[in-house]
């Protein structure tokens, strides 16, 4: 039993040798220490007033060997990022952004989310004359990725005004650039939303609509029906204009799941319609 | 064979087996053991070159290409280790398990275990030993199908107070260590369809009646035979329904320890099992 035992042993140990020359030279290895060195930033984040300042020093001095040991690797890229964040949980916006600006490069996604950073920092630094140019930079640039996509949005959302029309205008061009695309159902959202915050709810539910009707996915589905709802019954108190929309989604995706409930929907739709009910949402009451 | 009073004496006896001169009784416990941890091993180099090339398309395809990359390729382990071992359940390890059966049966009549002629004598009962483990498998998933289901009854329930929020509640937080019940129950119900098929030569069918004529009027006696040694779980399933816990103070490698310490313990359950029925039905058999 023993001779046993060890000759299976000595397989499974001589396969795991085999196995780990051979990988010698992929990312894993980089991944899993970048992780490491992630995963202690994410305690100091969590615990920051209680961290010591050699902790911060320490980690920044193991996120340096590792950028040095991976060259211009994309993980090398990453630690950068995740040095500069260590940098800027300490307030030193300056060295952070310095190390975001390292990030900068080739790979579109990490550039942005690299740029948004260093918009962020001046943030905090109150500098908006600097954050701005740094923001519509990354509109320009990078519009597709992750990040890009989602800075106009955010500006509409911190500066109101005249934003709201910037972010309406460069969604409504993004859906048309990249139709039938996850990009376009995106974009659509966000101009729901743009013409939400414009209180413009014919437009929105007419978006809405559009998407549920181009994307029939739950939850495309799901939230274009609460949207056109509420805003149907309690804003506009047009019942014809969700029963249509419901209406062309049964014409144009006979048997799908969803079916059934448009079918009820607009059965009650009528109903409220010939009731002629008026039904508003409960007005704010001011907080003490 | 000495005088059987309860479950607890069988336990004991055949606890004595595994300490008796025989060692070879352990090789279907070794073997299965050897066979689970190469498919891990395998599979933990998935995310790496060269198994990469082949595995990555696939992972990337059902599950995304984050799963490709440290640390998500050790959160998906545990979940394609399951999959890959339904195979080697359905085809290798229970026709090892079963081996011990004609092992016990040596032992009970003072012969000397072997291997090789136990192999020899299982491997006709083969087919019928993988149409059991087929039906088991189809029980578990049965009780899975019908746990999900009322999981997502009692997702309708509203309730914050009352009877129904306690039903609700416990629903939840029983999902993890709902099936360990439910697992003891099932194996208890075929438990002697692998000894028929094994030591009296029984095709499938005839298994399975000859089973619940064992069982008819023992199966306290029986359910204490698989209850016991199956305790020895309970600490696994515990860490395994906090593993996110577990991760967070140890590391995501965790998984593996738990995977490799289930290989162990579920391998020894099924083999003390399969061997305490055995020498429960042979006690039966002589006694009547």
């Amino acid at each position: 039993m023993k001779k046993l035992t060890l000759n299976l042993i000595i397989i499974l140990l001589f396969i795991f040798a085999v196995l780990s020359l051979l990988s010698l030279g992929s990312d894993y290895r980089a991944e899993r220490a970048l992780w490491r060195l992630d995963h202690t930033l994410y305690e100091i984040v969590v615990h920051k007033e209680s961290t010591p300042d050699y902790a911060f020093d320490r980690l920044a001095e193991k996120y340096r060997a590792f950028i040095k040991k991976n060259g211009e690797s994309i993980h090398a890229k990453r630690a950068h990022l995740k040095l500069g964040d260590l940098y800027a949980i300490r307030k030193d916006y300056s060295q952070a952004r310095l190390e975001y600006q390292k990030t900068v490069g080739p790979d579109k996604e990490l550039s942005a989310q690299a740029e948004l950073t260093i918009a962020r920092t001046y943030e905090q630094e109150n500098r908006w004359d600097k954050a701005l140019p740094v923001y519509r930079g990354i509109i320009k640039n990078y519009p597709v990725t992750n990040s890009g996509f989602l800075v106009e949005m955010y500006l509409a959302r911190r500066l109101g005004g005249s934003e709201i029309q910037n972010a309406l205008s460069f969604y409504q061009n993004m859906a048309v650039k990249y139709p039938k695309s996850r990009l376009e159902y995106s974009a659509l959202r966000m101009i729901a939303i743009c013409q939400l915050g414009q209180k413009d709810y014919s437009n929105a539910v007419k978006t809405m609509g559009e998407i549920m009707l181009k994307f029939p996915i739950v939850q495309a589905i799901k939230e274009s029906i609460a949207g056109i709802n509420l805003l149907c019954i309690t804003k506009l108190h047009d019942y014809d204009m969700p029963v249509n929309i419901y209406n062309q989604f049964i014409q144009k995706y006979p048997d799908h799941p969803a079916d059934p409930l448009l079918k009820k929907l607009i059965k009650d739709l009528q109903l409220l319609k010939n009731k002629k009910l008026i039904i508003q949402t409960a007005p704010k009451t001011a907080s003490k | 064979m000495q005088k059987v009073k309860s479950p607890f004496t069988v336990l004991r006896i055949t606890a004595g087996f595994f300490r008796s001169e025989n060692k070879q009784i352990f090789y279907p416990f070794i073997i299965t053991v050897f066979i689970n941890l190469l498919l891990l091993e395998i599979l933990y180099f998935y995310p790496r070159y060269p198994l990469a090339l082949f595995f990555s398309p696939i992972i990337s395809r059902i599950w995304g290409d984050e799963y490709l990359h440290y640390p998500m390729n050790l959160i998906l382990l545990p979940k394609l280790f399951y999959y890959s071992q339904i195979v080697i359940f359905l085809f290798v390890s229970n026709i090892l398990s079963a081996m011990t059966v004609d092992m016990v049966a040596d032992i009970n009549n003072d012969k000397t275990v072997n291997f090789r002629a136990s192999l020899r004598r299982s491997l006709p009962g083969y087919i019928y030993i993988v149409l059991y483990s087929t039906l088991s498998l189809l029980l578990f998933k049965a009780f899975d199908s019908a746990y999900a289901l009322v999981i997502r009854r009692t997702l309708e329930i509203h309730s914050t107070t009352g009877i129904f929020f306690w039903i609700k509640k416990s629903v939840f937080y029983a999902a993890p260590y709902a099936q360990f019940p439910y697992s003891i129950l099932i194996l208890a119900l075929i438990l002697y369809v692998p000894v028929l098929i094994i030591l009296e030569k029984k095709k499938f069918l005839g298994a399975l009646i000859g089973n619940f004529k064992t069982l008819f009027g023992s199966f306290w006696v029986t359910l204490t035979l698989v209850l016991i040694p199956t305790l020895f779980y309970l600490p696994l399933l515990l860490m395994q329904s906090n593993i996110r816990s577990l991760i967070e103070v140890t590391a995501p490698e965790i998984q593996i320890l738990i995977i490799v310490l289930g290989i162990f313990v579920i391998t020894g359950i099924n083999i003390f099992v399969m061997a305490a029925a055995t020498t429960y039905y042979l006690y039966k058999k002589e006694s009547s």
